[in-house]
């Protein structure tokens, strides 16, 4: 899971790098997100949720 | 002059960051946590933010990806400290400079914001003519290949140590070379 979230990342950086401004920033803000859930997942799971 | 220079000083600082998270994970072996490797995510956002701006001219939105980032990263990082700040809950991984990496990480969140902050406020940079040199145009590609090459090697080492499932919390070997 983590490494999508890095592959995001990196599709968002090639994005930015040929000039496309706005997937970049499209594709940083899913990786953002997704990043958020991972933290989410992982804060849960000290407590054997696991959401 | 002064926004460009401070631009690039976080920006190398954060190469600097992730460059010794890797030689501490391949050189000394020491594996990251799912928190580690999600400050490092929020670390190599904030750069994002920051090579925006080199390339697209600075805007007040790039910084606010930054400060964002910056604050995902300061999180993850006070959480990781609340984890391990009782007597006896013991550390992850080893000292560096006398603090743990994740401490390192919640201070060097904390600078960003504030620098950026102050940045962020100096108004004449959205105005000025944004001339770039050749020098500068250069240095900008070079900037996006560094941080692409620490994004790619951070993909490979999560893929060996994960795979495409969550992290173990404690992980102690990598799960796609040994079986």
């Amino acid at each position: 899971m983590m490494a999508i979230d890095f592959i995001i990342l990196l599709f968002a950086l090639l994005s930015a790098w040929s000039g496309v401004r706005r997937l970049s920033i499209l594709l940083f803000f899913a990786s953002f997100f997704f990043s958020i859930g991972l933290f989410y997942h992982h804060m849960t799971n000290t407590i054997g949720l696991a959401l | 002059m002064l926004t460009r220079l401070m631009n690039l000083f976080e920006l190398s600082a954060i190469i600097a960051i992730l460059a010794i998270a890797l030689l501490l994970q391949f050189y000394f072996h020491e594996l990251p946590c799912p928190l580690c490797l999600l400050q490092r995510i929020g670390f190599l956002m904030i750069a994002f933010g920051f090579l925006l701006n080199l390339k697209f001219g600075y805007r007040p939105f790039h910084y606010t990806i930054v400060l964002l980032s910056a604050l995902f990263t300061a999180f993850v990082a006070l959480r990781q400290i609340a984890l391990h700040v009782l007597p006896g809950a013991g550390a992850y991984g080893a000292p560096f400079l006398g603090l743990h990496l994740y401490t390192w990480s919640f201070i060097a969140s904390m600078v960003i914001i504030i620098v950026t902050s102050i940045v962020l406020g100096m108004g004449w940079q959205y105005h000025a003519r944004q001339y770039q040199s050749t020098l500068w145009y250069l240095m900008t590609h070079l900037l996006f290949v560094m941080v692409g090459l620490i994004l790619a090697a951070n993909i490979v080492a999560v893929i060996f140590e994960c795979g495409f499932r969550v992290c173990p919390d404690n992980p102690i070997k990598y799960e796609m070379l040994i079986r």
